[in-house]
């Protein structure tokens, strides 16, 4: 394998409370040291995307800062391609390309083609490469014919092409991508990150990508890296992740969501089922029970089950256990 | 690679940022016609005031070069012009933050240092416009000027944008980290209305206070043009031009070593404390 663009190693940034001078200027809701990153050791090749994956406060936004050079690590070492994310933070801005969430970092009010004449501009691409790279950027994203509209006369999904479009205008090596999807349908999301997928691989970049969309993750298909309170839970690919849960699941469709509820209650009676889920008339079960051993117990509402069968564990199940698991030995 | 060089091309690359945000405030400014108008209308309305206030105060002496309108209008115009470059930069940060781009800008590989020079020259010109058409303005109602002092007059005036764009730097640094106003430009700019003698000569000053006026630029600016602008400005007391220009190179000198140092110090502190682009 090549060498890694990315390396983060022994990462640690702690948030601490403003001291009294800077409360005099700005209030904070810190009041006590928040260790937002604890020890992160990561690496990105060229053509890889990594999904980074955890909840709210799981530390997937301070990574992609230290990453862009917004805030510095407290200790540990960030750097791309050799550079180092603190002391190089031109240089390293340079080699990234980031993505955010919101598209009204935008400007609405001006054409696709300005917003990237003006970020060009920014990132130091010359005037004489300028058009033409701005074309190629357009068309690489699908808005060529959208050239000269306005940000407000563009799609949620447009918005996120031209944000994207931006982001790669100046060629990086890395793509930092902060929930690209926020706000796009889930077509366009899949369209979104099939584009993303193209390009990286056609560039060879590497790519960070956080997403809550777990459909999504399981579409990058590639690695993974789950976050909470600041720690690495897991890192490595999304098979071997979904293989970390080896506990079978048992979905049972009902006709309706009385009955689930009540084969819900039928089945909390027995010993062996570990987890029940009720979504809608859907009963999801982690049990190792065979199922004839179920049905028996189902007995007095078969002729209400649609359907029943084993299923591999679902992404959000994993991810929930292995936090589950995380916390437990946290505390 | 020499001295030379490296500076050239960070000149160019500066230039270029530049250019980024003077093409996206022009096209904003015009996406607004109607408050574009507006504003231009409302900075004439002092000049149509002070042409009344003028003639109320009557005949004038020596310590106004014998024109009062004439007078007050070259402090106004001056005091609108020296009070974007003061907050220009301040104010585009905090638009870009309330706006939500600020982040994105900041994540562009651009060195930040360059910010406060980059965001003004758009504002900054619009400002040198509008002042120039005040100072026209006021020849129909009544005002009169010396032709000859005009091109020193633009000297005096790029050196004051330059002076006083680095305290508006200082200012902007407490910005960074305070998000919505900063003690320094607050305060400089109520003691550069008293202080300066933009609307009475400075002679009224209590002595102790006028020893003040001649730590802000906006005192040599104002002073300096009345004496190369007013047809009898030799009159007036105060610095010549070129004193002017002098003591305005020297207060740029000391002031953008500390106002640079402590706008590194803060972008620093921002970064560290992880406030830089939060609103």
């Amino acid at each position: 394998m090549s060498d890694p663009i990315v390396i983060i190693d022994h990462l640690r940034k702690v948030y601490e409370p403003y001291s009294r001078g800077m409360k005099l200027l700005l209030r904070t809701a810190v009041k006590e040291p928040v260790v937002a990153l604890d020890d992160i050791s990561l690496e990105v090749h060229p053509g890889e995307l990594v999904a980074v994956l955890g909840p709210n406060g799981a530390g997937k936004s301070t990574l992609f800062r230290v990453l862009t050079g917004l805030t510095t690590p407290t200790s540990g070492e960030a750097s791309i391609l050799g550079h180092d994310a603190t002391r190089e933070s031109t240089s390293v801005r340079r080699l990234v390309g980031f993505m955010p969430a919101e598209n009204r970092t935008l400007l609405l009010r001006h054409t696709s083609r300005e917003n990237l004449a003006f970020h060009g501009r920014l990132q130091g691409i010359s005037k004489r490469h300028l058009a033409d790279r701005i074309d190629e950027t357009l068309e690489k994203v699908g808005l060529f014919d959208a050239r000269d509209r306005v940000g407000f006369a563009l799609s949620s999904g447009m918005l996120a092409r031209l944000m994207l479009a931006r982001a790669i205008l100046h060629e990086p090596s890395v793509l930092i991508l902060d929930e690209p999807t926020g706000a796009v349908d889930p077509i366009g999301s899949f369209e979104l990150l099939g584009l993303v997928q193209e390009i990286a691989k056609k560039q060879d970049l590497a790519v960070l990508i956080s997403s809550h969309r777990l459909d999504e993750v399981e579409l990058l298909n590639d690695k993974v890296v789950l976050l909470d309170k600041g720690n690495v839970v897991y890192s490595g690919d999304l098979d071997t992740m979904l293989a970390h849960s080896k506990r079978p699941v048992i979905e049972i469709e009902f006709d309706g969501e009385e009955a689930a509820e009540s084969g819900m209650s039928v089945l909390r009676q027995i010993a062996g089922v570990d987890g029940m889920e009720l979504e809608g008339s859907l009963l999801v079960l982690t049990t190792e029970l065979p199922m004839g051993r179920i049905m028996r117990a189902m007995d007095g509402h078969v002729d209400r089950i649609n359907s029943i069968g084993r299923t591999q564990p679902r992404l959000r199940d994993v991810i929930r256990q292995m936090l589950r698991v995380s916390g437990a030995e946290g505390q | 690679m020499s001295i030379g060089s490296r500076l050239t091309k960070r000149a160019r690359r500066g230039a270029q940022i530049g250019s980024a945000f003077f093409h996206i405030g022009v096209r904003d400014s015009l996406n607004y016609p109607l408050a574009l108008v507006m504003q231009g209308l409302a900075t004439f309305v002092p000049i149509v005031t002070f042409m009344f206030v003028a003639e109320l105060v009557g005949d004038n002496g020596a310590d106004v070069a014998f024109d009062y309108y004439t007078f007050v209008v070259l402090g106004i115009a001056t005091m609108s012009v020296l009070g974007v470059t003061l907050n220009s930069f301040g104010g585009a940060m905090l638009n870009f933050v309330t706006q939500g781009q600020l982040e994105m800008f900041l994540v562009e590989p651009m060195p930040w240092r360059a910010l406060p020079f980059a965001l003004v020259p758009w504002p900054t010109f619009q400002a040198f416009a509008t002042a120039s058409a005040m100072v026209l303005l006021s020849i129909p109602l009544g005002a009169e000027y010396a032709l000859s002092g005009v091109p020193i007059a633009i000297l005096i005036v790029l050196m004051g944008f330059a002076a006083t764009l680095a305290v508006g730097i200082l200012g902007a640094s407490i910005k960074v980290l305070s998000k919505r106003t900063d003690p320094v430009l607050q305060l400089y700019t109520i003691a550069a209305s008293v202080l300066s003698g933009a609307f009475f000569p400075l002679e009224l000053l209590p002595p102790w206070i006028r020893a003040f006026s001649w730590v802000i630029p906006h005192t040599y600016v104002i002073q300096a043009l009345r004496r190369v602008l007013m047809p009898q400005g030799e009159v007036l007391a105060g610095p010549t031009a070129w004193q002017a220009i002098g003591a305005l190179a020297i207060f740029s000198l000391v002031m953008y070593p500390i106002a640079l140092w402590v706008f590194g110090r803060t972008l620093e502190y921002g970064r560290k404390i992880g406030a830089l682009s939060g609103y």
